[in-house]
């Protein structure tokens, strides 16, 4: 149990991007070959490739945080010592969280009435909040990402040790 | 009478406005990550103005990224990714340097040329910097160049990326101003070659005054036909996504989805590439999309609240009150486009204030596909200048090169950009002539 969370823990969002980022890949490819093979194309296909990339962005956004890749003015970062480097980085990870929970309570909102209007979507017919859920599930994430980052980062100023400054965007 | 309804729209913004706008200024100064810096500033304008409910902010962030035109962010994303990895980038190179080898600064020429060619596969300009960095710094060291010039080099010419279609910028503008990506694309096409000659020139004047690189080889026609031939599979993905794109038989997403699975393939045929790669390739795209898309869906609400405080026509009437000359209105829009570029990143710069901006332009009668030309490359420019600069980041932190350093050494790049600008505000022909 304890390997399979931290399998999890290393792991988790990459499995999920893996697959989202082929389903889209797939169905686009697969349709623009159906319409030029069999002249037909499909309103369900558009859906999955937009579905899946919404959940690709919401899942990316825990994925960034926890490699601490987002996009910051970092000029600041380069005249501070060790210890206001981790203040700051700490300052930027509580920001972070309180949007996160922000956005996972206003987007839960919005999932919870589909869920009691019942909405379904125009091509596969299937329940809307299968989809809606994409922006709290990623949320959910990265508030347990930017904690654990919180966590790690608090425990680095007070023992003094150099804080994790993330790995490059482009590797 | 209509004289007096235009002096009563006089637009009076009070702290509701002010106050999350400084909070965001001093936010983005403490480093705290550009997505959440808009997420802060739009629930704090919401909620001090109360001109829209709280909740748009959970609808936005789901309704606002649920268009199938923004899913060719990724794939362009990806495009770039499965370029380098297949080893096709560096096919690319050898056409382009069999193509300069005839002038001094051989090298110099062929690395803004590589830029141009994979700003015609991939729509991102990171993900090229990135690729044309790591194949060419080193290299462009190796002539004689100093590394910040190098690095100055490659970040302004990965400029293209947006600046020649097809492009991520020019996706968005068109689906927040509601006009058709493949009609700005064919629009982009001259602007954006004339940004990518102007940075060749650039180059080879700078060379020629300082003396960097001495490496004319000469022209020789059968190196091209030879790098020609080894390259052909790289070059003939640039004609499907763009041939596909303007001929009308696909839409951009599916263009650049065609553009994955063409160089996937092509990898995988000439063993490039298998597929124990694909993870690794595709989290780390991933990630650049996780990074990218975010901070488009949290400038939306903001977009929306501005436009609900009715800034977007308060905007255009002060500044139409203020003077009655066209060219000082282009020239303030350019201006404020740059020092946009300067603070921001580039996507929400778009989404801000392309509708901010548009009503002004149109005020003084200009056609909002030129508009748009004029915003994005204003804003290209944004990629090389300090303090946030996308393309400096992206290059220093290939190289460990200070970020400040290479700032230093993209002033004349800057500069000839700037000069673009303004020839394409006031040349339109530019801009439009592909469209008729």
């Amino acid at each position: 149990m304890r390997r399979i969370l931290k399998q999890i823990n290393q792991n988790g969002e990459r499995w999920l991007l893996l697959v989202f980022y082929t389903m889209i890949v797939m169905t686009i490819a697969i349709e623009v070959l159906r319409r030029f093979g069999l002249a037909y194309s499909s309103i369900w296909g558009e859906e999955i490739a937009r579905y899946a990339f919404i959940y690709l962005v919401w899942v990316g956004v825990s994925a960034a945080v926890s490699e601490r890749a987002h996009i910051r003015i970092d000029v600041l970062l380069h005249y501070l010592s060790p210890r206001g480097k981790a203040f700051v980085y700490l300052l930027g990870d509580f920001v972070m969280l309180a949007v996160a929970l922000l956005a996972l309570f206003y987007s839960f909102e919005t999932l919870m009435t589909s869920i009691k209007f019942g909405s379904v979507t125009h091509g596969l017919r299937i329940a809307q909040a299968w989809f809606l859920a994409a922006v709290p599930f990623g949320f959910t994430l990265t508030c347990i990402r930017l904690i654990q980052s919180i966590w790690r980062d608090w425990g680095d100023m007070r023992g003094g040790r150099t804080v994790f400054e993330g790995h490059r965007l482009f590797d | 009478m209509e004289l007096y309804q235009q002096d009563a729209f006089e637009l009076v913004l009070g702290w509701e406005f002010w106050l999350p706008l400084l909070l965001a200024l001093i936010l983005i100064v403490l480093a705290v990550p550009i997505w959440a810096v808009l997420g802060v500033t739009s629930v704090a304008m919401l909620y001090l103005s109360g001109v829209l409910p709280l909740s748009l902010l959970g609808e936005a962030l789901f309704d606002g990224i649920d268009a199938f035109a923004l899913i060719a962010v990724p794939l362009f994303i990806l495009t770039g990714d499965v370029l380098v990895r297949t080893g096709l980038s560096q096919k690319l190179l050898d056409v382009a340097e069999a193509l300069a080898g005839g002038f001094r600064s051989g090298f110099g020429t062929a690395t803004v040329l590589v830029c141009g060619f994979f700003a015609c596969i991939s729509g991102s300009d990171a993900a090229g910097a990135a690729g044309v960095g790591r194949m060419t710094i080193d290299r462009l060291v190796e002539q004689g160049y100093p590394r910040p010039y190098a690095c100055a080099l490659v970040a302004a010419g990965a400029c293209t990326g947006i600046l020649i279609p097809p492009s991520i910028a020019y996706i968005i503008i068109g689906l927040i101003l509601g006009i058709s990506a493949s009609t700005l694309f064919l629009a982009a096409m001259i602007p954006g070659l004339l940004v990518m000659l102007t940075i060749m020139i650039t180059n080879i004047i700078m060379n020629r005054i300082k003396g960097y690189e001495n490496a004319d080889q000469g022209f020789s026609f059968k190196r091209l036909r030879k790098a020609i031939y080894d390259g052909r599979y790289a070059l003939i993905v640039p004609f499907i996504i763009l041939g596909g794109i303007y001929s009308g038989i696909f839409t951009p997403t599916e263009a650049a989805a065609v553009a994955v699975v063409t160089t996937i393939i092509i990898g995988l045929l000439q063993r490039t590439i298998t597929l124990a790669d694909f993870p690794k390739m595709l989290a780390s795209s991933a990630k650049v999309n996780g990074v990218i898309v975010p901070i488009i869906a949290f400038s939306l609400p903001l977009a929306q609240t501005l436009a609900a405080l009715e800034v977007p026509q308060g905007f255009a009437h002060a500044m139409t009150s203020m003077t009655d000359s066209e060219t000082v209105i282009v020239l303030m829009m350019i201006f404020i486009l740059i020092v946009a570029g300067c603070v921001m990143e580039t996507t929400p710069n778009i989404v801000i204030l392309a509708p901010i901006l548009l009503p002004l332009a149109q005020e003084i009668g200009m056609n909002e596909i030129h508009f748009c030309i004029m915003m994005v490359t204003s804003l290209g420019v944004g990629f090389i200048t300090p303090p946030l600069g996308l393309n400096l980041f992206v290059v220093s932190g290939l190289t460990g090169t200070p970020i400040l350093k290479v700032a230093g050494k993209a002033v004349p790049y800057v500069l000839a950009m700037l000069c673009v600008v303004l020839l394409l505000a006031f040349v339109p022909q530019l801009s439009l002539w592909a469209l008729e």
